[in-house]
Parts: C-alpha cells; sequence; structure tokens
C-alpha cells in the first residue's frame, strides 16, 4: 500500500533530477517529496501552524500505518510462492512447543519433560527455552479464539514474524524521534520496514524467536531513551518490562544488558552523567534484571554468570559515582581528595578481590565459548566445531553487508556523522548501538539482524538530516525568490508550468546587480539541492527495489520445500522433506527412534511426531558426537551403538541424484570432526584421499566404509545420472567411487521421490549366533 | 413362535456342545495318553530318516515321542514330498533329523537354509549326527554354529572310559560329562552310551550349551591312526551333545551320535573298561531317561518360561504418598517393578520359582540393577528408588538362565524432574531471606509516611 507514493513521489524527483534546469518543476517536486519526508516541507503549504501541526500528524500516522502494512505484506511473498507453513529447522521446534501451550496452558508447558528428543536423555522444554515467542503467538491465539475468530495455530505462528516487524517500524519510528525527530523516525521506519537484513529472520513462516526479539529490542532501547531523556520513573519501569519481554523471547538481551552498561560507562566518562540516566539505568537493571530472573532458563544468571558482570559493575559504579557527588557537596575540595583516595581506593579493592574470589570459587561462572568467539571470532573454530559447524556462525562477507543492507552500509557512516555533529545524550547511544553492533555482525553472519535495525535508525537519521538541510536550502532559494517577485512565485505555484521560466527570466532582468548575485547564490544552492535529494530518491527508490527482489528470490524459501527454475522458466517443486517426514508419521510404531544428523531433529519430532536421538538444541554435545562417530564408522562398529542408542531408523539426506548442495555429505566432515573430537578413534585425515576430502576413486577405505557413504550412495550406482554414467553425483560433480555393496545391519526402507530424504531400517539382530546379551545390560 | 424359538435355541446348544465335544474327547485322550508331558505348543513332528530300518532300530524313542502326544510324520530324506513351510507358514512344530550320510535332501523345499528359516520361525530341531557326516549334514550344523572335524571319518576315541562291548576302536564310550544345569538336564542315575562324533562350538559363538562333554581323557580322531596334529576337539571342549537356543526361544539339540538313541543303546548294560582294567557294571545305560530329557527339552515340553503384564508403580515419596500406576515417573521416588513368570512343566504352567530373576533400570547404562524376590505364585517384584538423573528409562529384564527359555522384556519410561511446585515451600535456611524481605517492604512503608508527610521545619530554612 504504502509503495504508491513512494514510488510516485521518486518517479518524479527522478524527474526533477533530469529537468532541473526548468525551475518549474521544483514546485511540483516540493509538494511530492514531502510525502515519504513528511515532516519538513509539509509545513509550507499550510498557513497556520497550529493546523500545519495537525494535518502534519496525520500525515506521519497514515505513513507509519502504511509502512506498517507494507512491512507485513513484504513477508507475504513465502505465503504466496509456497503456502502457509512453517519454514527452516528452529521455527518446527518453536510451533511444536507453541501448539503444546496452547493446548495445555503454561502450567504444563513451564513442566513439560519431553522424551521425544534427545533419547534417552529427554530435555526439559520449559527449562530450557525461551518463552517469550511462543507465549506470544499462543496468547494471540487465545485472544482470537474468544472472539470466536477460528484461526488455525499454525497461521498465528506463520503471522506473527510479520505483524512484529510492522511494530518494529513503529518502535524504530519511536526511537528515532527520540534521538534526532520525528522525520528521522518516519525514514527510519521505511528502512526498516523492508530491510532485507531483517527480512531474512521475519518472513511468514519464518517462526522464530528473533522475529518478536528484534521489536522488544528497539523497544526496550527506545523506552531506556526516553527515560534518560525525561527521567521519569515510570517510563523507565516500561524500559524494564520491555527488557524482561527481550529476556523471555531470546538469548539475544546479553546485548542489551551490556550495551546498556556500555552507554553509561562512555557517559560517566564523558562527563554526561544526569540524575535522570542515574534513574533510568538503576529502575532498569534492579528491576529488570528481577524480571528476567523469572524465565527458567535465565534464572540466576544475571548475578551469577560472566556475561552479566558488566551490568553488575556499572550499577555498582553508578552508586559510587552517586555517593561521590554527594559527599562533595557537603565538603570542601581538599577534604574531598584525600577523601577519595582513601576510601574510595579501599573500596574498589575490596570490591575487585570479592569478584576475584567469585570468579575462582565458581560462583560466578566464567564466560561461555558462544561469548568468546564473539570477541574473538577465530575462537569457535579453534575450540567448539559445533559453533563453528553451523553456517550461520561464520564471518560476514562483504557482499552480505551490501545484499543485506544495500544503501544502508553507506549511511551508517553518514548518521553517525551527524550524531556526532551534534551530540545529545541519546545520540550517544546510537552510535554505541551503531559501533557494536556493526563489529559484531562482521564476527557471525547471523548478527547482522542486530545490525539491521540499528543501520536502519542511522540510516533513518543520515537520510532525513541531509533532506532537511537541502530543504531549507531549496525552500530559502524558494522564499528569496518569492520576496523578489511575489506574482512570479505565486505563477510559479499556481499556474501553467510552462509560462514560469518566461516570467521569472523577465521579472530577474530588473534586478541590481548585487540582488542578482544573492539571486545566482540561491539558484546554484538550488541546483545542489535539487540535485542531492533527486539523488538520494533514487537510491532510495533503488533500495525498496533491492528488497523487494530480495524477498522474492532469496529469502521467502521455506527451505523444506525446495525450488528450482527449470529449463523453460518454469517452478519446480522438491517436496521430498514433507513425504519421508509423512511417510515416518503414517508408517512407523509411534515411540520408534529415528537417528539422523541434528539438523533434522526438530522437523522430524514436529512432522513425523517420532522420537529422535540429537536435535537442533546442540546442549549435549557428546551425545551429537555418538552419533557423528556412527555415521563416520563401519557397519559392525555402527551397529553396535545404534543398538546401545535403540535406533530403529536412520535418515540421511542425499542430493546427488537432484544437485541438492546442502546434504548430508557435505555436512559429513562436520560430523567427523564433532565425533573425532570426543572418540579418539575417529581420525580427520582418514578420510581425506590424497589429501582431499572426496567421495569419488580417490576416497580412502575409511569413507567408503562409513556407514554415511554407504548409506547416502545405496544403489546409487545403479542408476544411469548424467552423461550416461551410472553413480554421478550431482553436486560434487564426479562419478563416486565405490559402486556395489551390500549392506548387512541396516535395510532401505524408503526413499523420497528425488532421492533427497532416504530412510534406513537397522535390523533386529541375528536368531542365532553372536552375543547373547543386550548390550545395554552387558555393559557394567 | 415359542416353539421355534425354543428349538432354535436347542440347535444352537448342541451346535456348540458339538464343536466342543471333540475339542474336550481330544483334550481327556490326550490327557489319558501323556502321562508325563506334552510340548508348550504344537505337536506336529517330522521325522526325516536316513532309511526306514531306523524306524525299528529307533522304534523305542518314537514310541516315547508318540506317547508323549507328538503326532509324529517319518519321511525319507530321499522323500520328495517333506516340506518344513508352506506359504511362510509352518507345516511341523518340531523337526527330527535322523539323517547323518544323506547327501542331498530328495524334497526341494528341504535344504540347510530351509531349516534354519524353519527355526528362525520358530520350530525345533532335534539332529542327529555321526562319525562320516555329510556335507550336507554339516551345513545344517553349521547354521547353529556347530563345527564338526573335517576328517569325516574322524570319532569320539576315549581309552580310559569306553563300553565292554567295544570293538576295540575304543570308540563305544562311557560318558557322563553331563551338564550341571538342571533346566537343560535333570540330574542323571547312570552314564550313557555314546558312539560317533564330537564338535565344538564356532568361533565367538556363544549359544551353544553342552549337555553332555567328553571326559579328559576323549579326543576326536580317525580310529587306528596315528595322531600328527593336536585333534579338533579334545576333552571338556569336545561336545558329545549341546544345545542351542535361538533368540525368538527355537532350540536345537544335536547330538554327535545316532546309536545312542537306538534301541540296543537304551537296553544295553555299561561296564565302563579303560585301558589299565574294567570298572562297576550298570545292568542298563542312561541312554534312554538322557533320550527322553533332551528330546523333552527341545520340544518345549520342560523349562520353558513366559512372562507376562511387567509394570511398574510409583510409589511416591519414601514408598507412600499417592500409588500410580504407569506414566512418567518423578526423580528420587519410589518405584516398584513387578513382572510375573511361569514354567510349563509338561502339563500345566506353574509359577516359576528362579531366584535370580534382575530388573535393571537403564538408561544408556544401568542406574539401577535389582534382584526381584517372588511370592511363591510367580509374581516377581522388587522395590526400589528412582535414579536422581532425569531421561528416558527402560526397565529391562535379561533373564537367560542355562537350559531356560529367554526373558528379555523392555518397558519404557520417563523420569522428570520436579515441578515446579514440587518443591518444598518453606525451607528453614531461607528465613532470613524472608524477614529481609519483609523488614525491606516495613521500611519502605516507614519511609514513604515520613517522606510524603514530613514537612522541613522553619528553623532549618532560617539557618
Amino acid at each position: 500500500a504504502c509503495g504508491a507514493p513512494t514510488a510516485f513521489g521518486a518517479s518524479a524527483c527522478f524527474r526533477a533530477e533530469r529537468d532541473s534546469r526548468f525551475p518549474c518543476c521544483n514546485v511540483s517536486c516540493n509538494r511530492l517529496i514531502p510525502l515519504f519526508l513528511c515532516g519538513t516541507a509539509s509545513r509550507t503549504m499550510f498557513s497556520s501552524p497550529r493546523a500545519a501541526r495537525k494535518s502534519e500528524a496525520l500525515l506521519r500516522y497514515a505513513i507509519l500505518a502504511s509502512v506498517f502494512a507494507l512491512a507485513f505484506t513484504m513477508r507475504l511473498f513465502s505465503v504466496f510462492r509456497f503456502e502457509s507453513m512453517i519454514h527452516e529447522f528452529d521455527p518446527w521446534f518453536n510451533f511444536r512447543t507453541t501448539k503444546y501451550l496452547a493446548e495445555k496452558g503454561w502450567h504444563e508447558f513451564l513442566n513439560w519433560f519431553d522424551g521425544e528428543s534427545w533419547y534417552p536423555l529427554g530435555r526439559i522444554i520449559g527449562g530450557t527455552i525461551y518463552p517469550g515467542l511462543m507465549g506470544t503467538a499462543a496468547t494471540a491465539y487465545w485472544v482470537l479464539r474468544f472472539f470466536n475468530i477460528a484461526v488455525n495455530i499454525r497461521d498465528v505462528c506463520v503471522l506473527t514474524a510479520p505483524a512484529f516487524s510492522g511494530l518494529t517500524a513503529i518502535a524504530a519510528y519511536l526511537f528515532n524521534s527520540e534521538v534526532a525527530d520525528e522525520a528521522a523516525g518516519v525514514t527510519a521506519a521505511f528502512f526498516i520496514g523492508i530491510v532485507p537484513g531483517y527480512i531474512s529472520r521475519s518472513v511468514a513462516g519464518s517462526y522464530d524467536n528473533e522475529g518478536v526479539a528484534i521489536f522488544a529490542l528497539v523497544f526496550t532501547f527506545y523506552m531506556f531513551l526516553k527515560a534518560v531523556r525525561t527521567g521519569r520513573l515510570s517510563v523507565a519501569l516500561g524500559a524494564a518490562l520491555s527488557y524482561s519481554y527481550m529476556v523471555a523471547a531470546w538469548g539475544g538481551y546479553i546485548f542489551i544488558i551490556n550495551i546498556i552498561p556500555l552507554y553509561v560507562l562512555i557517559m560517566l566518562l564523558a562527563g554526561r552523567f544526569s540524575y535522570r540516566l542515574y534513574t533510568a539505568y538503576c529502575t532498569l537493571y534492579v528491576l529488570g534484571s528481577l524480571l528476567g530472573m523469572q524465565i527458567p532458563f535465565v534464572g540466576f544468571n544475571h548475578v551469577q554468570s560472566g556475561e552479566h558482570m558488566a551490568a553488575l559493575g556499572t550499577f555498582g559504579l553508578l552508586q559510587i559515582y552517586a555517593f561521590l557527588l554527594w559527599v562533595r557537596s557537603l565538603l570542601t575540595p581538599d577534604q574531598f581528595k584525600s577523601f577519595v583516595r582513601t576510601t574510595i581506593m579501599a573500596a574498589g579493592g575490596a570490591v575487585a578481590l570479592a569478584l576475584l574470589a567469585a570468579m575462582s570459587t565458581g560462583y560466578i561462572s566464567p564466560w561461555e565459548g558462544r561469548f568468546y568467539s564473539m570477541l574473538d571470532p577465530t575462537y569457535a573454530k579453534k575450540h567448539i566445531p559445533i559453533i563453528a559447524s553451523v553456517s550461520e556462525h561464520q564471518p560476514t562477507t562483504w557482499a552480505s553487508y551490501f545484499f543485506d543492507l544495500h544503501i544502508l552500509t553507506f549511511f551508517i557512516p553518514a548518521g553517525l556523522y551527524y550524531l556526532f555533529k551534534d551530540v545529545t545524550d541519546t545520540g550517544v547511544f546510537l552510535i554505541i548501538y551503531g559501533v557494536t553492533s556493526a563489529y559484531f555482525a562482521g564476527v557471525m553472519v547471523r548478527l547482522m539482524l542486530v545490525l539491521a535495525p540499528a543501520a536502519c535508525l542511522l540510516g533513518g537519521v543520515a537520510v532525513s538530516k541531509t533532506l532537511k538541510a537541502f530543504f531549507g536550502m531549496l525552500k530559502a532559494s524558494m522564499e528569496s525568490n518569492k520576496g523578489g517577485d511575489e506574482s512570479a512565485s505565486a505563477a510559479a505555484s499556481s499556474g501553467p508550468a510552462s509560462a514560469t521560466p518566461v516570467r521569472s527570466k523577465n521579472a530577474r532582468r530588473g534586478r541590481t546587480s548585487k540582488a542578482a548575485a544573492a539571486q545566482e547564490a540561491a539558484q546554484s544552492g538550488r541546483d545542489l539541492s535539487i540535485l542531492v535529494t533527486g539523488c538520494l530518491a533514487v537510491l532510495m527508490v533503488m533500495y525498496a527495489w533491492h528488497a523487494v527482489w530480495c524477498t522474492s528470490e532469496a529469502y521467502s524459501s521455506p527451505s523444506i520445500v525446495l525450488a528450482a527454475r527449470g529449463h523453460d522458466g518454469s517452478r519446480i517443486f522438491f517436496d521430498d522433506f514433507r513425504e519421508a517426514y509423512m511417510w515416518l508419521r503414517m508408517n512407523t510404531k509411534p515411540g520408534i527412534k529415528i537417528m539422523s544428523w541434528w539438523d533434522y531433529g526438530y522437523q522430524i519430532t514436529g512432522m513425523s511426531n517420532r522420537t529422535v536421538l540429537v536435535d537442533n538444541n546442540t546442549w549435549n554435545n557428546t551425545h551429537i558426537a555418538t552419533v557423528g562417530r556412527a555415521m563416520a564408522s563401519n557397519e559392525e562398529v555402527a551397529y553396535e551403538t545404534m543398538r546401545h542408542l535403540d535406533a530403529d531408523y536412520v535418515l540421511v539426506v542425499f542430493g546427488g541424484q537432484v544437485g541438492y548442495s546442502s546434504d548430508d555429505i557435505n555436512k559429513f566432515l562436520w560430523m567427523i570432526r564433532i565425533g573425532g573430537g570426543v572418540f579418539h578413534d575417529v581420525h580427520e585425515p582418514d578420510f581425506y584421499g590424497q589429501g582431499q576430502y572426496r567421495t569419488d576413486k580417490m576416497a580412502t577405505k575409511t569413507m567408503t566404509d562409513s556407514i554415511m557413504y554407504r548409506m547416502s550412495y545405496y544403489d546409487f550406482g545403479k542408476v544411469y545420472s548424467a552423461q550416461g554414467v551410472t553413480g554421478f553425483d550431482r553436486v560434487r560433480n564426479y562419478e563416486i567411487g565405490l559402486k556395489e555393496y551390500e549392506l548387512k545391519h541396516l535395510e532401505e526402507a524408503f526413499t523420497s521421490e528425488n532421492w533427497i530424504v532416504r530412510i534406513f531400517r537397522v535390523k533386529k539382530p541375528e536368531n542365532r549366533g553372536g552375543v547373547l546379551a543386550d548390550p545395554k545390560i552387558a555393559r557394567v | 413362535s415359542l416353539l421355534s424359538r425354543v428349538s432354535a435355541l436347542r440347535t444352537l446348544l448342541q451346535l456348540v456342545s458339538m464343536a466342543r465335544v471333540p475339542a474336550s474327547i481330544a483334550i481327556f485322550l490326550a490327557s489319558l495318553a501323556v502321562v508325563t508331558s506334552r510340548p508348550v505348543a504344537g505337536s506336529r513332528t517330522l521325522v526325516i530318516l536316513q532309511s526306514s530300518s531306523l524306524k525299528t532300530s529307533h522304534s523305542a524313542f518314537f514310541a516315547a515321542l508318540e506317547a508323549r502326544g507328538h503326532d509324529v510324520t517319518f519321511e525319507l530324506a530321499t522323500g520328495n514330498k517333506a516340506a518344513l513351510e508352506e506359504h511362510e507358514e509352518r507345516l511341523y512344530d518340531h523337526l527330527v533329523l535322523f539323517a547323518p550320510h544323506a547327501e542331498e535332501f530328495g524334497s526341494s523345499k528341504l535344504s540347510a537354509k530351509a531349516i534354519s528359516h524353519f527355526v528362525d520361525a520358530g520350530g525345533n530341531v532335534l539332529l542327529a549326527a555321526d562319525a562320516g557326516l555329510s556335507e550336507l549334514m554339516r551345513d545344517v550344523a553349521a547354521e547353529f554354529g556347530v563345527e564338526f572335524d573335517e576328517d569325516s571319518s574322524a570319532r569320539v576315541i576315549d581309552h580310559f572310559n569306553f563300553d565292554a562291548k567295544d570293538t576295540g576302536e575304543h570308540s563305544r564310550i562311557v560318558a557322563d560329562g553331563f551338564t550341571a544345569e538342571e533346566a537343560l538336564l535333570p540330574k542323571m542315575e547312570a552314564p550313557v552310551l555314546f558312539e560317533g562324533a564330537a564338535f565344538t562350538a564356532m568361533e565367538e559363538d556363544t549359544l551353544l550349551q553342552p549337555i553332555l562333554s567328553g571326559s579328559p581323557t576323549a579326543y576326536n580322531a580317525k580310529p587306528a591312526s596315528s595322531l600328527k596334529t593336536t585333534p579338533s576337539a579334545v576333552g571338556k571342549a569336545a561336545v558329545l551333545v549341546g544345545a542351542v537356543q535361538g533368540r525368538n526361544n527355537a532350540r536345537m539339540v544335536i547330538t554327535g551320535s545316532l546309536k545312542m538313541l537306538s534301541n540296543e543303546f537304551f537296553s544295553s548294560p555299561v561296564e565302563r573298561t579303560s585301558s589299565g582294567g574294567k570298572g562297576q557294571v550298570l545292568p542298563k545305560s542312561g541312554n534312554e531317561v538322557f533320550a527322553s530329557e533332551i528330546s523333552k527339552w527341545v520340544f518345549q515340553e520342560r523349562s520353558v518360561l513366559r512372562w507376562q503384564n511387567a509394570k511398574y508403580v510409583s510409589k511416591g515419596k519414601d514408598g507412600e504418598g499417592k500409588i500410580e500406576e504407569g506414566g512418567v515417573l518423578r526423580i528420587k521416588d519410589e518405584v516398584e517393578y513387578s513382572l510375573e513368570i511361569a514354567e510349563w512343566n509338561g502339563e500345566s504352567w506353574v509359577p516359576f520359582q528362579g531366584d535370580d530373576v534382575q530388573v535393571s533400570m537403564v538408561m544408556l547404562d544401568p542406574y539401577q540393577r535389582r534382584t526381584m524376590k517372588h511370592d511363591g505364585k510367580g509374581l516377581f517384584s522388587v522395590q526400589f528408588g528412582v535414579p536422581h538423573v532425569w531421561g528416558v528409562y527402560s526397565f529391562i529384564v535379561d533373564y537367560r538362565k542355562q537350559g531356560y527359555s529367554y526373558i528379555h522384556s523392555v518397558l519404557q519410561t520417563s523420569v522428570r524432574p520436579y515441578h515446579n511446585n514440587e518443591y518444598e515451600r518453606y525451607i528453614p535456611a531461607a528465613f532470613p531471606y524472608y524477614m529481609s524481605a519483609v523488614a525491606m517492604m516495613a521500611g519502605l512503608f516507614i519511609f514513604v509516611g515520613l517522606f510524603m508527610y514530613h514537612e522541613e521545619s522553619p528553623k532549618v530554612k532560617q539557618e
């Protein structure tokens, strides 16, 4: 809905830039551009300031409403292209838990012990998740049901993220209204509504924590800044509530609880301490921590974990600082100096000692691996393969900056420039937010999501300030024109466009030389401002264009249904995953256990309703390593492990038939690494034939003996694939090494249409022969 | 209409009684005929003979089978009609293979593979071997993890325990190396006569349970030849009669001697002789009793166990509180596991009296392993504490005692941690905290009151 005015204004500006020698266009431009800059120039159109303010507010709210609608509808591409379904991996878990919550209520949900995942260890769902997302969706569901609106829980889940994206746009507007002004707010709202970096995580069906958490993030910042600006306790309380929602929704709350203390610290160092800041921070910290502790998964982290200590330290520092200010007001400067030297040093020493003791006794836990890997990008690769194995934990490339942020990449420095030029309490916060998030986004791709709002907010400041400056020039030149020649100006604004240049030329002839010089300056300023505003308009059109294209082409794929373009440009769908999961659901006994790599755990429990050994909640590295080792070992060894783990079926994903590149053979190296990290009988070099990781003729015996190879390529050697060759792997583009073999302890149970999912049954032990006892009993 | 109804009722009753009568008569007759025992399920027995003369030479054995209710069908190994299964259904429950020298079966439906499939489908097999065993019979034996000497003329020789009637090869031996497991073989009064080949278990095969082993001086070799290498089976490792029980509880008995089941050996006296001199004389060998016992075992007439009704009951904390059957258990609670086991004694199911049945509570590893007590009526139970670690557990009874059929029962359950409202609410150690919270609230109340209603005195203002 908002696309129309945007495109309209932009095309007009584009015309203006091209024909800038014709002053006639200025006026029309002047009227149209404000449609998306709203607050600045629209005032000129109305005589009474009060009426102008009113109508400006109306326009602003109209624009915000259309940005909301735009943000929502942009994310529906995935529904139109595919269908209303849950995407990817984690959303399946969230969906499953939401269903449980909606069905059984909070008490059951909080105490839910799930025996279907992580067999046989199980998982206490209530204590190991951030329940904010499920709570939000379930509440929406209950409310709608209460009003007799018969919705499907799945549709509520699918549409949660788009709806919250609209709210994020509103929150961004409020934030920038705090930092700069309403114009910057509206611009930021427009940016954030369609920024690809955020859309990638919030399309319809992408039912993940981030979908609601980004709203909570921006809104918490807004409330906090408002509290800092006004010093009102109630606003600070609002910030604490918003923060607790963020804690309930996403582990990224760590970012908030570290960046706000950083901000406070910098304000102290910069000498910008105020009691407003004191009130805002202390309220947020104390209440926010107390509320955050109510989430079982977070629990005592706020007082015990290393990641939260910066906030605690800053809280203490603020008290000391405030205390010192009070003491200073009572003492003479000399007394004060000696007082500081003696007491404060001693107190500081005591605090440092206490911290050291707490750290060494383990009361305060050391930093987690994930936290370290944020500070040192190479840490995960060296020490924690399970973190490094996830593609979204890889360092960000430059291309993805441009892809996810587009022009905002270049507006970040501009925004920082404007904020530095005119430093305010709230502006400092946005500077810190922008800089830190830019750093973290460089560490892992996933955190691009945190940078995207910052970039939008900074971009909003940059664009609106620039436009404001140049529109100011434009307006000034117009007014100087108006002052010189009322009739010409009036004609320019109301009369036919073609008549204007002639008349103004005639009018200009009669001026004095001094006035002519001023007129000349105004003319050049006007040309420059037309050029700049025109360029910006074009950039923004391109941004909108890019965002739509990204959403449509790259970010709307549900990844459980794959789409490809045929030779004639038509869309081909590969629905193998759902086919296979449905097969499991319909053809196996309830309660059977399925072994697969952890990526598919959530989908199997979600879609097949069967028990899995490991899933995407990678809390137990050893268990995952056991599965990785089984996949990497030969059939005999693997069979022992599978019997020990009670696995009834093994599921592998194989892309060699259709060229689906994120299959298990490509992930296999990580299974070997993770398995080898725990079990020392798995050696990575054993899988490298002639120094390379390959499955063709160069493959080692360990490789071709592994059940991963055996299952993936089972019977594949009998298939004529490309170029009349049998067993030609289309992902890796070569003929596979070992083609003819039989399986002993496994048998093929199901292979999907395009061979993407293959399921193997683990055979029962032979009736005669072998060792008799149950391996679990025989173990001592 | 009333009359017609009555007559209809009468015909119905007649139909019912007619259907019942033959069955009850059969049961009655069977119980009369069967003095000692009968198989627990099915008595269709197929006997495959080397030659029809075996029918007379081993008539006592077959007569005993028929007396115990077996429905015996005789076939020659060369006959072309015999089949064990049809359309994946077993035609027989038991198979007796008395054809040690048969090179091939006449029937195309019989083979070593068919026999092993028959066993995997639940059939029982008694296989009698002999010296000079054919390739076919070696293959059948190999399916059950049993290996005979490569030299087909090898037989068991014992220079210290041979029978007086021995022809000079010292291969008609007197054997008494019986297994101690009474479930497999009750205590024998007299030694048995044995003439044939001994065998060994294949490598890594643990399913073979010896019933009769050779004496320390017995060995398996070609008679009247000088030994150049160690014989394939020596002493106790030379199994004369062995039992194999599949994971599906199908049973097989392999005896190295066909003759030991013959009428001649049944009635023959035993006179243990050694190269040094003669021993005591027993008027009758133990062969008949032995043959009867091993055939009872192999045809599921004895030592058959069945289990049912495995369940657990949560007894709450300290074994008190609510008693809940099944469902999710809670850590640190008490749980009672129970299982009923019955034994087939040949006539009826009687309570099993074993005192070494254990149950394990397993999550990857056993967390609890307890020996169950029984009440004499076949109910085995034990109460113990649920482990302090939550997860998905299995109660596993994996009872594999020699001679008995296996019991493998798995019962899965979840063990959950405490719910958030199941912890103790007021604990003494926390009273300082409660106090501080109350004190804080009171302090705040007083402070607010003072702050709001306190006016600074003008005196201070003047200063």
